[in-house]
Formats: C-alpha cells, structure tokens, sequence
C-alpha cells in the first residue's frame, strides 16, 4: 500500500488516497478505507523517477485525468517494477556515482577534445569542401556594408593606386580574390567573397611595395584557408554544443556568453598565425625577402601602440588600454605583438 | 461554492511562501548523465534532457505542499526539435543563395513571430500542471503583433521614452492572456512603475560612467572595475526589480502574487555562480541553477484568499510542440520571467 493524493482532474482538490494492487487491478482508497477509484492494472501508467520528485500515475489512461501521486518511490518502484520496465534505467544510471564521476571527466575531456581538435578540423574540412561559387555568395554585401558604416573612399590619386594595384596584382589575384582601395587606419583585410581591401594609411605606413606584399600574402592566407567561413562555422557550432549541454538557461547568460567569446578569440588567434606562416611561406616561394613583413609588423605595431598590432579590422582593443595588461592582450584578435614578432623573426632567421 | 463574509474571508486568507526543495547535488547526477546521453546520441537524447531538467525544477517548486508538473513527451519535443532545425537551415541556405526568395521568407517570419510566440507559451503553460490542472494561454495574434513588434519599435523611435509602456503591455498580454484551469490571471501595473525602475537604471549607468572616468584619471585599470561593476549592478537592479514588479501585479482570482527579490542578495548569487561556474569549467552549472531557483523561490509568495481546492480544470486542448520549439530555434523574448 502507497500514501500519495488522488484527483481526478476535473478540479484542483486533493484527496489523501492509498494505492494497492490487488490481481491485475489498482484500487485507491480514502483514509476510512472506501474505495475511490480502480481500474485495470494494464491501463495505468507510472512516470519515470528522477531524483526524489514525486510520482506521477495516470490512471485509465484512455479516459479521463485521474492521477494519483506520491512521494514514496521505492514503493511505486518496488510494485510496478514490470511496468516500468526499462523506464527505470535512467535513474539507475543518474545514482551510480562511478558512472557519474566517469560521465564528468568524459564530459570535461571530450568538450576539450571537441573545442581543441574536433571542431576546428571539422570545420576546416567542411569550410574547404564548399564550392568557391557559394563562399563568393556569403561574402557578397560585405564590402557594400562595410562601405556604408566604416570606410570612406580613397583619396589617393588613380596613379598611385593603379601603381599598388600592379604591385600587388600578379601576387593575389587569382580569380577568386579582387582588390580594393579605401581611406581607414592602417589596416587590411579579407572578405569572405576574396575581396582583399588595403586602407590608404597602410599605404603610406608602408616603405616599399615589398612591405605591402608581405600583408597581402597574408590576407590572402585568410582566403585561401577560408578563415571567414570557418570562423564562423565554429561560432555557429559553438553555440549549439552550448545549447544543447546546457538546454534552456536564462539566469546564466554571461556564463555562455562569455566562454563562447573567448573560444571565439581563442580560434581567431589561430587564424592569425596560419595566415602569418602562409605569407612568409608565400614570399620565400616568389623569392622576396620575409624581413620585409617583419618590418612592416613593427611599424604597424609601432602605429597602434606597443602592446598591440594588427594589421585587420578586428583590431578590438585600443592602444590606451595597454596598462590593463596580459588579460586585455590575451582579449586582443591577434596572438600578442611580440609573440607574433618573434615568429616571424625566427622564421626570417632560419631562412 | 458558497459565498463568503468578508471576516471569513480573512481567516481564510493566507500567505504561502513558493519553496524550492531541489538538490544541487541530485541535479548535478540528472545534469552529467543528460550530457553525456546527449553527446553519445549525437544531439537527440537533448530532448529528453530538456524534459528531465524541467521536470526536476518544476517538481521541485512547491506552493502549499504541492509541486507543479511538466507534462512534455520528448518525443514532441523532438519532432519539434527536429523541424525547427531543417526549417532553420533552409530559411539560412536561402538567405544566402536565394536573396529574393530569402528576403521573402524574412518578411514571412517577420508576421509568423507573433504567431509562433502565442503557440509557444500556449505549448508551455499547456505543459504544467499544479495539483493535477494545467495553464492554459489564450493571447490573439493582433495583441500579440502590437506587442511583440508595434510597442517595442514605437519604444525605440521615441529613443525608449516609450519603452517602460512598451514593456508594460508585453506583461499585460502574456499574463491576462494565461490561466490556470479555467481561472485568468489578471495584471495591474502602471507605465510609471516600469519607468522609475528604468530611470533609476539609467541613472546608475550614468553615475557609473562619471566615477568610471574620474577612477580612470588615477589608474586606466581602475576605470574598467569601476565601469564594469557599475554595469552589473545597473543590470542587477533592472532585472529584479522588474520581476519584483510582474510578481507583484500578478493576480489569479481573488488570490495574489507578490515578489520581494533585492539587488544585493540576487547579484550575490549571480556573480558567485558566474564566477564558480567559469572556475570548474561550468561544472558548477547545475549548482548554481539550483541555487538561483531557490533564491527566486524564497523571495516569491503566493497570497491565497481562500481554499486552492476549488480551481476547475479546462477542456482537453491539442497544442504541438512545433511553435515552442520553433520559438527556440529563433529566440523570441516576450518579457515574461
């Protein structure tokens, strides 16, 4: 016999009812022992426990919202054992504790593993099995976009920018990437659709056009290994993987939120690398000097401040917030300047 | 139901405190074991996730002895899941290589979100169940339209003079609109008490920016402590407060709602579960859920002007899962809590 409450769901009122099995039928009683409600034993069914809520049993489950419920599972769980049948083995799997302690670490490396390696390569494998033709088309309206709400258009004479274009030419275009001039800080930058974008002010920065080849093999590094596409394929996946661990949160925003962009920052620096090790790989091939793109590094570090380069839009941090140190550098798009320099060094050293 | 003198009335009437009675550690196990089944299944278990994790907090949440009930089967749920995500995909892929028929679609979504928003509060308040009556919901998609896309843009071009209505009426429509068997609830509020919670939010994100600036002349560090303190108690105050005054506002009958939650101790839990959360690499997650459940639930009480005994259940009603899942998928917030 189980204790619980019976309603027959026409009403909100409670009866203190018991439950017992007699042959194949339930019968529920009131506390003077009158029988309140029975119906066949193959008409009921049980809900599956969790943790210590209540039970919930549907009664007659062809008609009618006869419920009965108790808190005494392991009495519901001891007399509808072969109902419940394999119901049941959720539960057993939440109480075993070394299944628990098993799931955290499984859970833990597994999320490492996926952020890690998983993603990333998957990404990359997706991002490069994409036609070109669809990759052009996302990045489509970029330009016209960034046009409207950033940049101002060049103010440098047709000569001067035909003279940068034929520099530059024979070294990225290659059907699938384009080249523009605009008037912004120092900077260049790569779109999803291949447009490859110098701002004037890089321009001026730079001392030869071997300067401005250094950052355009590296903007195209972005292109070619289809940076945009994965930076954002990963996002995307990011965000689901958080949804479904975490299911429906709404107290916790910024504890998703704020993972989710450092992972984010995490990958980009990656990027950054990739692109910096494709262009010095790039200007060995065509036989220009790698130094040339450790200069321009320095003098565009130089531009923005000591504890800052960068030479893409995503530059986040301004250069006065220097002083709020390793954690705001760690937050900054690109690996830390010197860090980046020292690669770049090394590799001029080595060749 | 006989009827009452006003004196009997007030004997009857009692206060009953909301109480959560869940476990950190118990939903910790639910937790592991959902991500786990969820990873190994490649996604589908999540529904049965979902289910589990409502149906440990609601059961947990109890008003007179009594816990409510989520009802959901994962299967609809799942069935749901699953077309909300290839509708997603395909409204993205046309976005992206049909920019006319995507374009199209958008203006679609645009008018289905008030439609999508009332299937998905119908599904949930469908869903629960308090001493064996489930809620219901009701809201008209012409309402639903005013409030959801008319006040708010109306909020944004007065530069959010007119937010405080704006909010005031996305409250209104989804409590009068909900009821609990055949019982509507009913909500009072004025423009005003949305707008002197806004203005004092304003005003603390202002202060916080001149002694941001003034902390910044001394130390550039000091000023984003500063700023960013000052940012979470403006948010703080704003999102207990307006819980505070939806609780409040909230009746059922002759039976009233009421919420006392204050900054201080609200932001004490907020930050210590944020800050607990990133240190074990959220594997604090479902202790810090439990804990602002409970914390939710003590500050929330039910004022009962009688019996709960006498509430009637409404006629069966079949709602699918699709327009709940679906609010997901595209992330509708109708300003309830």
């Amino acid at each position: 016999m189980v204790r619980g409450h019976f309603s027959d769901g026409e009403t909100s009122k409670l009866l203190n009812a018991s439950l017992e099995v007699v042959g194949a039928t339930v019968l529920l009683r009131d506390e003077q022992g009158t029988v309140l409600y029975q119906c066949p034993r193959a008409k009921i069914s049980v809900s599956s426990r969790l943790g210590n809520t209540p039970r919930r049993i549907n009664l007659d489950t062809d008609r009618g919202r006869h419920r009965f419920e108790t808190n005494d599972n392991d009495s519901i769980d001891q007399l509808f054992q072969v109902d419940l049948g394999t119901s049941s083995w959720l539960h057993k799997l939440e109480t075993n504790l070394a299944l628990i302690a098993g799931a955290s670490i499984f859970t833990v490396a597994f999320t490492f593993w996926l952020i890690v390696y998983g993603l990333p390569q998957g990404a990359s494998a997706l991002a490069h099995s994409l036609p070109d033709k669809l990759i052009g088309q996302m990045g489509e309206r970029t330009l016209d976009i960034l046009d409207q709400t950033h940049f101002e258009p060049s103010e440098l004479s047709l000569a001067e920018q035909q003279r940068v274009y034929n520099a530059l030419a024979p070294h990225i275009l290659n059907g699938n990437t384009s080249l523009h001039f605009r008037s912004w800080p120092p900077n260049a930058m790569a779109l999803a659709d291949g447009s490859i974008i110098f701002t004037d002010e890089l321009i001026r920065l730079a001392e030869n056009d071997e300067e401005l080849i250094a950052i355009a093999y590296h903007e195209l590094g972005h292109v070619e290994h289809r940076h945009l596409v994965r930076r954002v394929v990963q996002g995307s996946a990011i965000a689901v993987l958080l949804f479904l661990l975490t299911g429906d949160i709404n107290d916790v925003d910024i504890m998703i939120s704020l993972p989710t962009a450092l992972v984010d920052l995490a990958y980009s620096r990656e990027f950054e690398t990739e692109a910096d090790l494709f262009a010095l790989q790039a200007m060995t091939e065509n036989g220009i000097d790698p130094e040339h793109f450790y200069n321009i590094m320095v003098k565009l570090e130089a531009w923005y401040g000591p504890d800052v380069s960068a030479a893409d839009p995503s530059l986040s941090i301004p250069a006065e917030d220097e002083e709020a140190g390793d954690f705001l550098r760690y937050l900054s798009t690109h690996p830390q300047s010197a860090e980046r320099l020292a690669t770049i060094k090394a590799y001029v050293k080595s060749n | 139901m006989t009827t009452l003198t006003s004196t009997e009335a007030a004997q009857n009437a009692r206060t009953l405190p909301f109480e959560f009675r869940g476990q950190g550690s118990e939903f910790f196990k639910i937790w592991i074991v959902n991500i786990m089944l969820t990873i190994v299944t490649l996604g589908i278990y999540s529904a049965w996730a979902t289910v589990r994790t409502n149906r440990y907090f609601y059961a947990n949440t109890y008003l007179d002895n009594q816990s409510f009930r989520y009802l959901a089967d994962p299967i609809t749920i799942l069935k749901g899941r699953i077309i909300a995500v290839v509708a997603f995909i395909l409204y993205s892929v046309a976005l992206n290589l049909l920019p006319v028929v995507g374009l199209a679609l958008a203006v679609a979504l645009f008018f289905a979100i008030p439609f999508f928003v009332i299937r998905s509060i119908a599904f949930n308040n469908r869903m629960t169940s308090y001493r064996n009556v489930q809620f219901r919901f009701n809201g008209a998609y012409g309402e639903a339209f005013m409030v959801l896309l008319v006040w708010p843009l109306l909020g944004m071009l007065t530069l959010g003079i007119l937010y405080p209505f704006a909010l005031l009426k996305a409250n209104e429509f989804v409590v009068r609109n909900c009821a609990y068997g055949t019982t509507s609830f009913n909500f009072e509020a004025k423009t005003w008490d949305y707008g002197k919670v806004f203005l004092l939010f304003i005003g603390i994100l202002a202060a916080t920016a001149v002694l941001a600036f003034v902390a910044g002349t001394v130390f550039e560090i000091a000023a984003v402590i500063v700023a960013a303190l000052g940012y979470v108690l403006a948010l703080g105050y704003l999102t207990v407060e307006l819980i505070n005054i939806y609780y409040n506002a909230t009746s059922l009958g002759s039976h009233r709602l009421s919420a006392n939650l204050d900054t201080v101790g609200y932001l004490k839990v907020f930050v210590s579960n944020a800050v607990l959360t990133v240190l074990t690499l959220g594997l604090y997650l479902p202790f810090a859920q439990v804990r602002m459940s409970n914390y939710r639930a003590n500050h929330t009480t039910f004022l009962a002007s009688g019996s709960l005994d006498d509430f009637t259940a409404a006629e069966q009603q079949r709602v699918s899962a699709l327009g709940d899942e679906l609010g997901d998928v595209f992330d509708f917030d109708v300003g309830a809590f």
